[in-house]
């Protein structure tokens, strides 16, 4: 009997060519267009810093005072022109290595250019140092006003360092020498020893829409197996309630109706991960660890489906919204959608982040590519096994016992 | 008006769809804005470095280096292990991680050298590891000037002198302001979240519209609609208002809630204005592109899949989730043929709009192409519909 289900499924399956066509293209397609719509951030020039545009006012500054920050000017930055239609400022020389580009500008010019975007920010030179800017909600541009503060707070730095220096010759604590100056001017533009490493920080934040991504799809089977649910539940549809005149337990007949399911999700789930590495994203050399993982987050979005639809025994449409709504919910907290939004539910809302299936598949694997030991890997595996755990005893306390008043 | 009052009540059968998808919206939304919300509008928002140290040294000199970062930089305390610094760099809980070597202090203070070797880690966030590692380039050429001012070497009865100077001399502040009024925040918040309900106008409009026209298209009800006696022009005129009506509720609905959210002060700024009336001429562009595709595709089977694709891959491609910039061009030409990237593209011209001497060129120009596209889709929808009933006749 067992088999005979299983065989007539399966056959129902790849026989409704309309779902089965969608059960297919459906994550292809998506994993087709998240591919055109992202592979532009693994360019090197994501994690690129553009130097910040400046208008410099001197207004009533003193004049050694505009000299000091001239100086200071030339070894940070270049000097730009404005934009073509009110384009942003453009370098007038190579900008490499500068961290601003600036333009000379009076007060009310200054204004005018950062009101129309053509500047980040404008600095008034004098006594103190002040900086103005727009408070604007994008993430590399908001970071430019932390750059700029440090670059200015350094002039400041310098000015104190000289006036320190300065004491302390008059003191009569520091002898100057014959070439001090030089060696004072020496020591300003001394690098630091200081050897910075990226372990793969930078292309993993990019790899993590993929991560979560292939950890909707895993989830994604849910809508298939809530229906799976109405076919054996005889007060949801007529074909369970013809079956149930079969004398054949009802657990066999769930798993009978769930393996074609299974079967063909986890086959899909191994094609899209080939799939991917067709398109040329490289999520890592530990394929057997991946598939173990993608595997384990098909079987828990299968058995969270047959949990929602033996639980909840409301319409038909609510399930299929929940089949649907629920993985792309999940998707959202765990980045698919912006990768801000899983560290602020990493910030805000840890729990959740530490029960979704989706962020765990995705956390999953993100330790593979990043970490070169397997302890996070084992800590996701054992957390998705006891979600796993969890969602097919929903589904027994669901399934089990049903009387029908009336069908 | 039958076909219009028929329309809602096929609609009944998605009211668990609508409501779960405003539900999803509602709490997602509340979420995002309110993590996103700033708490002082008035000050100009600077991001603070974040970095963790590792000082193996316990020198003086490292003792004072780390003491220095700790006055200019948010100290975060990790385990030393690979697990617990990757997870920290990359979730932004720190943005740079120092290790300080043994002998950095001897290094530091060696007449013939003029750096002491030092490990870093970046993050993901390269503006705030530039500033990271400016803090420590300041601190090292401040040092060096001391040394050579001394003539290459800090006598040892100076060094403690010497480092209170040092960390005295980098106190150094810059006053910062932000320009005009705070609220360019909540305006540049509230095109992203006007962008957001795009996705969601999408998914409701071609799956809820969907479902109800495929059933109001199943041939037994039209033809029992046509056999009563109600002209075909006057049927589909009856169906394209029921939609329209929805969706204006629909629309009027998410940006109430949108407004609750931020507050309504902001609709006295003539962005927000703006940023309604985009959305508004967007949404009907939306609902005459799913009005197209659904009277295209006829099958009820595939709608829910049609319309999880569809959303998704125009919502992603359009600039809704990821900025525009980082989508390549090819993309974006394709995607230009529907009206959410015009949307997004007039949305972010709005939230950068020069307050002085506005041009809202760019933003007539977006509302007009997605208006051309409204009528061209709709059109396009006529004749099918026109076609079809020839062919069924």
């Amino acid at each position: 009997m067992f088999r005979h289900i299983t065989k007539y499924k399966t056959l129902a399956l790849v026989k409704d060519h309309s779902s089965l066509f969608w059960t297919l293209f459906f994550p292809l397609v998506l994993v087709t267009v998240f591919h055109l719509a992202m592979s532009g951030m693994f360019s090197s020039d994501t994690y690129r810093f553009d130097p910040v545009t400046v208008a410099v006012v001197t207004g009533d500054a003193k004049q050694e005072e505009i000299k000091a920050f001239d100086t200071f000017l030339d070894y940070v930055g270049v000097p730009g022109t404005p934009g073509k239609e009110d384009g942003p400022l453009q370098a007038d020389s190579d900008p490499k290595d500068a961290y601003i580009i600036y333009i000379k500008a009076e007060p009310e010019e200054a204004r005018v250019l950062l009101d129309k975007n053509q500047v980040y920010a404008f600095v008034e030179v004098g006594e103190t140092v002040t900086m103005t800017a727009k408070n604007i909600l994008n993430s590399s541009n908001s970071l430019n006003g932390s750059v700029l503060r440090s670059l200015l707070e350094r002039y400041t730095q310098i000015k104190n360092t000289m006036n320190s220096i300065e004491n302390l010759v008059t003191s009569g604590a520091i002898r100057p020498g014959r070439d001090f100056e030089e060696r004072i001017r020496k020591a300003f533009e001394s690098d630091t020893g200081l050897h910075e490493e990226d372990q793969g920080t930078k292309k993993g934040d990019v790899l993590i829409y993929f991560f979560a991504l292939l950890g909707y799809l895993s989830i994604f089977p849910m809508a298939g197996s809530i229906s799976s649910v109405a076919e054996l539940e005889a007060n949801q549809s007529s074909r369970a309630a013809r079956s149930w005149l079969a004398p054949y337990p009802k657990w066999k007949r769930f798993f009978a109706e769930i393996t074609p399911n299974v079967v063909l999700y986890s086959i899909l789930i191994v094609i899209i991960y080939y799939y991917l590495g067709v398109l040329g994203v490289d999520l890592g050399p530990r394929t057997g660890y991946i598939l173990v993982l993608l595997l384990l987050g098909t079987l828990t979005g299968i058995f969270m489906g047959t949990a929602v639809g033996s639980l909840f025994k409301g319409s038909t449409g609510i399930k299929t919204a929940l089949g649907i709504g629920l993985p792309l919910v999940l998707g959202f907290f765990s980045g698919m959608m912006a990768s801000e939004i899983r560290k602020l539910v990493k910030n805000s809302i840890p729990f959740l982040q530490k029960i979704n299936p989706v962020s765990l598949v995705a956390e999953g694997l993100y330790s593979l590519y990043n970490y070169s030991t397997l302890d996070r890997y084992f800590d996701i595996v054992i957390r998705l096994s006891i979600f796993l755990v969890i969602a097919i005893v929903l589904t027994i306390i669901g399934l089990r016992r049903s009387n029908y008043e009336s069908i | 008006m039958r076909a219009f009052k028929l329309y809602f009540k096929v609609m009944r059968g998605s009211l668990a769809t609508i409501l779960t998808y405003i539900g999803i919206f509602v709490v997602i939304a509340n979420f995002v804005i309110n993590a996103q919300l700033p708490s002082k509008e008035a000050d100009l928002k600077i991001a603070e470095p974040k970095i963790t140290v590792f000082d193996a040294d316990e020198s003086p000199v490292s003792k004072a280096f780390t003491a220095y970062l700790t006055e200019h930089a948010e100290i975060v305390e990790l385990e030393d292990t690979e697990i617990a610094i990757n997870d920290a760099l990359f979730d932004g809980e720190t943005y740079y991680v120092i290790r300080i070597p043994q002998d950095f202090g001897k290094q530091m203070l060696h007449p013939e050298r003029n750096d002491a070797e030092l490990n870093a880690q970046g993050s993901i966030y390269v503006h705030l590891s530039i500033v990271s590692a400016q803090l420590v380039e300041r601190y090292n050429q401040t040092f060096q000037v001391y040394k050579q001012a001394f003539g290459g070497s800090i006598p040892a009865e100076q060094l403690e002198n010497t480092l209170d100077l040092i960390r005295t001399d980098l106190q150094a502040e810059v006053s910062t302001r932000a320009f005009l009024s705070g609220e360019t925040y909540k305006i540049t918040l509230l095109g992203t979240s006007f962008n957001n309900t795009f996705y969601i106008l999408i998914a409701l409009l071609t799956s809820v519209i969907g479902s109800t026209l495929i059933a109001m298209e199943n041939q037994s009800v039209k033809n029992r609609d046509l056999v009563s006696g109600i002209p075909e022009r006057q049927r589909t005129f009856g169906i394209f208002l029921a939609t329209l009506l929805f969706s204006v509720v629909l629309w009027i609905f998410l940006i109430v809630f949108m407004y609750t959210q931020l507050g309504f002060d902001l609709l006295t700024d003539t962005r927000s204005l703006w940023l309604i009336g985009v959305s508004f001429v967007h949404m009907v562009a939306v609902l005459a592109v799913a009005n197209f595709f659904i009277t295209l595709m006829r099958n009820k089977g595939a709608l829910n899949f049609f319309s999880t694709v569809f959303s998704l891959a125009v919502s992603f491609t359009s600039g809704v989730f990821v900025p525009l910039e980082l989508i390549q061009a090819p993309v974006q030409k394709v995607v230009s043929f529907m009206p959410t990237v015009w949307a997004v593209k007039a949305n972010n011209a709005i939230v950068h709009m020069p307050e002085q001497a506005p041009d809202y060129s760019f933003v007539w120009q977006a509302m007009g192409i997605m208006t051309l596209m409204a009528v061209a889709f709709l059109c396009l929808t006529l004749v099918l519909r026109k076609s079809r009933q020839r062919s069924f006749a």
